[in-house]
């Protein structure tokens, strides 16, 4: 706290610029096309703070303090705070946090170089005793004096142990362990156990305590283990005392040190770590103690209009200085508090309050910078002007308090969808005599309502004068899809009288694709579909026939929280645009029939010698007829196109290392992968060891016992569901690969269904916002139970989130373990009749050998570049 | 104007503007089309020749060609004989006749997508009537529409099966009005029913013949949605037909320019071979 306060008097004591500013004045209106342009994160400023620092033999990373506008030179601490050094662990710890986050989302081994670098350096200011020292000065020598820096279980020991939880969530155990990091969180949650089991707060700080159990909850989530759990109960449950008052009575539900201290917004990261610790501890009372604090107090600043940097016990607050690690901890709480109870109004709150960053603050400017990546330093009152004054500077802590919130605001759309919004009227002076609602607009006129009730605040929007908007939106046709967006639309419609969704499902057709198509030469697409597949999104996107998604507040933001950069890389067109949002994904796994294997005692087979191996074993005559009658697989004798999806697509996906069939004009498959898939089956057709023969329409040769295996995706768990076949028992294993392929260069073959909204909209914001909302973390726990299928979400398997949701379906947990690991159709206008060039190779090669495999192969490529050759 | 000449123009409004419609301006721009890269949904750009290049060259294409002309050659003889047949038997005097040619017309009547996956159960190597039926007397099960050498003639049989009764009608129509007068003569100079039917009845019966192979003949051309439904072009694009490969270039590969042309080509071979055939069997005119 006392290093805290310091920090902030003097960077506002630096102030080289000063914005004169009213309190009174109304901001300066933005366009609506800026508010619906979602904001850019950049960690370029970060990284010019980044310093190069040797500590002992030891070369670390480490972050400058402060940042001098205008030309934004690096500084070290200045004389008046006792030259405590040039950097910190307090710094580096959270933007160590920054960079993981990043890397976590875009998977540049830029931000994970610098991260690692960041941690090193804390590493290296730990003791012995698992304490640590906070500053180094510009020659790597440690400030083991000053009380900021001394060697202590404090603040920075705290941060230190949040930033090594989140590394060990981001970057896995193994790369923790061989860099070490693992013995230096260890030691840090010893020394902090020592603390927490006696009692005692972190440095005597409920702030530095709930850093140090968001540190402790990271770690539980990546390596669950009961030590650590049993912490971090026993550290939420100090946390949870620490409230004092009530939604009536100052200083309403703050969690404060002591009875007598002064609640304070820097840091006030305790509401973000007990809803958190809700979440990862299965602990829903966590959850009721954050809400106090969040409900009580922090309501009152959204009445407000305003947070203040400190509130006393009496309930008295001091505005000023307003700054962005007053801001951020409250962003997290509230974000972190709507994961935990499943309540958008806590995003919408976090949203309203990280919009301080953009705008709404007492200075009228925006303090984030998008282009450099700048937070400016904070706003103070100015008492000789009667107004504010802005300082421009851009230190470490506000660069990087500025990055945490934005990072969390612009992957929840509920919170993105605020971020542009200003405060209605003047701010209240008094927390304790609060006007009954606030008032704040968007940009485009747009308004919300924030009233006070006895749960805390409630937000409504504003009724719009003018008709409601009707979006329009096909889903797939079939029920399981249809009842859960009927049940979606219900939904949004009851909570957004504005925007009414109606929901017709997809008109038949022989495929989605060729409907689809037809409606664009018709002129009668809908708004929002959702069932388009990359076969047709090339085409769409080459006729600007659908709305790009990554340029707008809503789905970018739903797309930060929903996807790695890896997970979007195929997706994105030459333009560098995400053009249909990918929804769901159902990667295509090998089921078995668990008795019958058994009885013919095969193992399930993990490589494809040995899945031949199967097929020749479970090819048998059981009515003595002198005729193979059961099998170990069927591959239809089709070649309509997608028939491909179930025999030779996905045995070469998995043989392949990630390639597919085309890239940017280039064949792929001729290679060995392609040959060795393609000459598997070739040689289980010729030896009868699959049937050559279509079975009657309707008929399912697993589920009636005909074959005891088939390559099939999730969505078939429902069918069997539905068929209720007595006695089968089934489970699943990644579809086998040749030997030589190692089990993490293997991919499943996905038909990734893409949700899209078509250039015919007249509404693409809303659109946008009923997009987000399809693919909210409620509307996938739906999908999954309703429809067995998988949203194409990051670390869906280990997603507390989703558990019960995946539980609910055998195998399906195991299907969810591939999500990120698998390959779609590729984007290519011409994806159909290249699967039927194969598809002619599979027939000539492998049905019918009438050539052989290789021959068969390179014809189709050479096929399949005339037809890229003649577009 | 007249008055005459105004209602005269004003009756032939209607079926004028329909045929401008629905015929002549889908047939220009089916022309206009052969000259053109479209895929639907960009702006169609000029192709010159290209089109017609690629036909004459597509291997894929003179398959099609050649699969379709297989099957009219299995069709439509086929479907002469078990018209005819099926008429002659039932022009005779037969308890529920009305029934019999109710029921032998019913196929016509059902849709082809229907009939297809009907047949598809029937002809299935597993579990199908067929080759249960082959089964149970010692023969063994025939792969209809999985083998390259079965699969056209099995669609064509199907075909004929589901058509048959529309030609019945055709050549009941021709039987009933073989005049008395020449079966009474036919009788009395002792001819046998073959002689009969060989000397009197197949010659009288020659216009509705060349209508059934004209008819066959063009619709065998069109074959689209059995092969479709039944079995996608395979086994080894042995029942790939012209209009289905038209179909897949048109809306599953969306190049619609070359569609057109391979449609402009098919309207030109249906001319030639019904020409041919009249050159061949006359016109009937004569008689």
């Amino acid at each position: 706290m006392r290093v805290v306060a310091r920090r902030v008097c003097v960077a506002l004591a630096m102030t080289p610029l000063v914005y004169g500013a009213s309190c009174n004045r109304q901001p300066p209106r933005q366009s609506s096309e800026g508010a619906s342009r979602p904001v850019v994160l950049s960690l370029a400023h970060l990284r010019h703070l980044g310093i190069d620092a040797k500590i002992g033999e030891r070369k670390v990373r480490a972050v400058s303090l402060y940042a001098e506008a205008p030309d934004y030179r690096l500084a070290g601490s200045p004389a008046r705070d006792g030259y405590e050094g040039v950097a910190s662990v307090d710094d580096a710890a959270r933007a160590a946090v920054v960079y993981l986050r990043a890397y976590e989302a875009s998977g540049d081994t830029r931000d994970r170089t610098d991260a690692l670098g960041l941690l090193s350096f804390i590493a290296s200011m730990q003791t012995s005793d698992g304490e640590f020292v906070n500053f180094i000065d510009a020659h790597g020598v440690q400030n083991v004096k000053a009380p900021s820096s001394a060697k202590s279980m404090s603040y920075w020991a705290a941060r230190s142990i949040w930033a090594l939880g989140e590394a060990e969530r981001v970057l896995g155990d193994s790369v923790m362990q061989q860099a070490g990091l693992r013995d230096v969180f260890n030691s840090a949650m010893g020394r902090m156990e020592l603390d927490v089991l006696r009692g005692q707060l972190v440095g005597g700080s409920a702030t530095a305590t709930a850093e140090a159990l968001l540190g402790l909850l990271a770690m539980q989530r990546a390596v669950p283990n009961t030590a650590i759990s049993s912490l971090a109960e026993r550290t939420a449950e100090l946390l949870v005392v620490l409230t004092r008052g009530n939604s009536a009575t100052a200083p309403w539900g703050a969690h404060l040190d002591s009875a007598s201290a002064d609640w304070h917004a820097w840091g006030a990261r305790t509401v973000e770590a007990l809803a958190t610790a809700a979440i990862v501890l299965a602990r829903p009372d966590f959850a009721v103690a954050a809400r106090h604090e969040a409900d009580a107090l922090w309501s009152r600043y959204l009445v407000a209009g305003r947070v203040p940097a400190l509130v006393d016990a009496k309930g008295d607050a001091s505005w000023y200085p307003e700054i962005a690690y007053g801001v951020s901890p409250i962003v997290g709480g509230y974000l972190a508090l709507a994961a935990a109870t499943g309540e958008s109004r806590y995003a919408a709150f976090a949203g309203l309050t990280g919009a301080w960053l953009l705008g709404d603050n007492a200075a009228h400017i925006a303090m984030y910078n998008d282009s450099a990546g700048r937070t400016f330093d904070g706003i103070d009152s100015d008492t000789s002007k009667a107004g504010v004054k802005v300082n421009r500077n851009a230190g470490a802590e506000s660069t990087i308090e500025g990055l945490l919130a934005l990072q969390q605001l612009t992957a929840s759309p509920e919170a993105a969808k605020y971020l542009r919004y200003t405060r209605v009227g003047d701010a209240s002076a008094s927390l304790a005599s609060l006007p009954t609602a606030r008032e704040y607009a968007a940009p485009d006129g747009q308004r919300v309502r924030i009233s006070l009730s006895d749960s805390g605040a409630a937000i409504h929007a504003l009724p719009n004068t003018s008709a409601p908007k009707t979006l329009t939106y096909w889903p797939a046709a079939n029920p399981s899809e249809v009842r859960l967006a009927t049940l979606l639309a219900t939904r949004w419609n009851a909570e957004h009288p504005d925007v009414q969704v109606r929901v017709q499902p997809l008109p038949a057709g022989r495929s989605s694709e060729e409907v689809l198509l037809a409606a664009i030469v018709a002129k009668a697409t809908p708004d929002v579909s959702s069932n388009v597949s990359s076969a047709l999104l090339a085409r769409l996107v080459r006729a600007g026939g659908v709305v790009r998604l990554d340029d707008r507040v809503a789905t970018a933001a739903r797309l930060r929280e929903r996807t790695t950069e890896s997970m979007l890389a195929s997706l994105r067109l030459p333009d560098g645009g995400i053009y249909a949002f990918p929804w769901k994904t159902n990667p295509e796994m090998l089921m078995y029939n668990i008795d019958q294997l058994k009885a013919a005692g095969v193992v399930p087979p993990r490589t494809q010698a040995e899945l031949l191996d199967a097929l020749r074993r479970l090819a048998r005559d059981t009515n003595g007829d002198g005729r193979n009658d059961h099998w170990g697989m069927w591959a239809t004798l089709k070649t309509t196109w997608f028939e491909r999806f179930y025999d030779f697509y996905p045995l070469y996906l998995a043989n392949a290392g990630g390639r597919t069939l085309v890239k940017n004009g280039d064949v792929l498959f001729e290679n060995a992968a392609a040959e060795q898939a393609m000459e598997l089956l070739r040689h289980a057709f010729a030896e009868g060891w699959l049937p050559k023969s279509n079975f009657a329409l309707g008929r399912d040769p697993f589920a009636d016992g005909t074959v005891a295996m088939k390559i099939i995706g999730p969505w078939f768990l429902k069918e069997l569901n539905d068929l209720k076949v007595p006695g089968l028992r089934y489970d699943v294993v990644p579809v086998p690969a040749v030997d030589s392929v190692a089990a993490s260069r293997r991919f499943a073959f996905a038909d990734l269904r893409s949700i899209a909204i078509f250039s015919t909209t007249k509404h693409p914001d809303e659109a946008a916002q009923f997009v987000a909302y399809l693919t909210s973390p409620e509307a996938d726990r739906m999908l999954i139970e309703e429809a067995s299928q998988l949203p194409y979400r990051k670390a869906l398997a280990g997603d507390a989130r989703f558990t019960r949701s995946l539980a609910l379906w055998p195998t399906l947990s195991t299907f969810a373990t591939y999500v990120e690991r698998t390959r779609d159709l590729d984007v290519d206008p011409d994806v159909v009749e290249i699967f039927d060039v194969i598809s002619e190779a599979y027939e000539r090669g492998a049905i019918y050998g009438i050539v052989p495999v290789k021959p068969a192969l390179a014809k189709a490529a050479a096929d399949v570049r005339k037809i890229i050759r003649a577009r | 104007m007249r008055a005459e000449e105004r209602s005269g123009w004003l009756l032939v409004a209607p079926y004028a503007s329909f045929l401008l419609a629905f015929a002549l301006y889908p047939i220009a721009f089916a022309l206009v089309l052969v000259f053109l890269h479209w895929d639907l949904v960009t702006t169609p750009t000029f192709a010159g020749v290209d089109n017609v290049a690629l036909l004459a060259q597509d291997t894929r294409f003179w398959q099609s060609v050649a699969n379709t002309f297989l099957f009219l050659a299995i069709h439509v003889p086929l479907q002469i004989v078990a018209a005819l047949a099926l008429a002659v038997a039932l022009n005779r005097q037969l308890v529920f006749r009305a029934f019999w040619r109710a029921a032998f017309f019913l196929p016509v009547v059902i849709s082809g997508a229907v009939v297809s996956i009907l047949w598809s159960s029937l002809y299935a190597t597993d579990v199908g009537l067929i080759n249960s039926l082959l089964v149970r007397i010692g023969l063994q099960p025939v792969p209809w529409l999985t083998d390259p050498l079965t699969a056209m003639p099995a669609i064509a049989a199907m075909v004929t099966w589901k058509n048959v009764g529309f030609y019945v009608i055709i050549y009941l129509a021709g039987l009933q009005y073989i005049p008395r007068s020449c079966k009474e003569a036919i009788e009395i100079e002792g001819a046998t029913t073959w002689q009969r039917f060989r000397f009197l009845t197949l010659p009288l019966l020659l216009p509705q013949t060349i209508l059934v192979v004209t008819l066959s003949t063009i619709n065998g051309f069109q074959l689209f949605i059995e092969p479709y439904v039944m079995t996608g072009g395979g086994p080894l694009r042995r029942t790939y037909s012209i209009v289905l490969y038209l179909y897949t270039n048109a809306f599953s590969y969306q190049k619609m320019g070359y569609a057109a042309t391979i449609g402009v080509a098919l309207a030109l071979m249906i001319g030639a071979v019904i020409l041919v055939q009249r050159r061949v069997l006359g016109t009937g005119d004569s008689l």
